[in-house]
């Protein structure tokens, strides 16, 4: 069933006020708040100018925990025994879209992996709201069918 | 930090309340709210796993409702190279085939969610 205008107008405003309040929240802390985990600081080591090495600074808080394997994995291919942990298809398509990205030059492919990364958890996630709409509307209208 | 994002749905609570009643659409509406701001919020921002394994699983299932059995499937086993959550939808396999069975025994069962797996029984050439 496809999205009335009127709802698909305050999902996405509702979805872009809450991910840019996150993001600016989170970047900010980024910059300025000493992490509890520092795991992330592998990321910052080998960084390829200063814009790369800021923009790492600035994605590291959303590469916290487990972000830091699915990311090396996506770079790097899996390597040691404990990445099997993490299951491939989020890294393969994080790699694939860094590939995409290719034309920043600027940025190292672990950069553009944080981007890419970032960029593919909100958008699935818009697309799961989007999905839950369309299948409480197919529910409301035709339950139990 | 989640606390701080939730405030704003939770400013919103009364309206989306009161649409509860208003219609289909905003029964939709408040659905899709509470899948985008939850407490998973600050994971399905991050990265993490969980936005493209939900992606796949609700396409799955939207699917799966709409009686397209295989697309259900490969949405549902592309979910399982995301996480390992994503086994457990072959749940919903099993649920029809066990109600099918069930049926053919003549007791009676609803099935709450659909009948497609039965449906594909049915229509094997």
């Amino acid at each position: 069933m496809a999205i009335p205008p009127t709802y698909l107008r305050r999902l996405v405003g509702l979805f872009l006020l809450t991910k840019a309040l996150f993001l600016l929240v989170a970047c900010i802390s980024g910059l300025y708040i000493f992490p509890y985990v520092n795991n992330t600081d592998l990321l910052l080591l080998d960084a390829s100018g200063t814009a790369d090495a800021f923009a790492r600074k600035l994605l590291a808080p959303f590469a916290r925990w487990d972000g830091v394997y699915f990311l090396k994995i996506a770079a790097d291919g899996y390597q040691f025994e404990h990445q099997h942990a993490f299951f491939p298809l989020f890294p393969l398509t994080i790699r694939a879209f860094a590939e995409a990205l290719r034309p920043l030059v600027c940025f190292s492919l672990l950069t553009r992996c944080m981007m890419a990364g970032i960029i593919m958890a909100n958008l699935s996630h818009f697309l799961t709201v989007l999905n839950i709409f369309r299948y409480a509307s197919d529910l409301f209208v035709c339950p139990h069918r | 930090m989640p606390v701080t994002f939730l405030c704003v749905p939770i400013a919103d609570l009364p309206r989306l309340t009161a649409m509860l009643s208003g219609g289909e659409g905003s029964f939709a509406y408040v659905s899709a709210v509470f899948a985008l701001v939850g407490p998973a919020f600050p994971f399905q921002s991050a990265i993490y796993a969980e936005s493209l394994f939900g992606l796949l699983a609700s396409t799955g299932l939207l699917a799966y409702y709409n009686q397209q059995v295989l697309l259900a499937a490969l949405c549902w086993c592309l979910s399982s190279l995301t996480r390992s959550n994503g086994m457990l939808l072959a749940g919903f396999f099993v649920h029809d085939i066990l109600c099918s069975l069930i049926q053919r025994k003549g007791q009676f069962v609803s099935a709450p969610f659909t009948s497609s797996l039965d449906y594909e029984i049915i229509n094997w050439p």
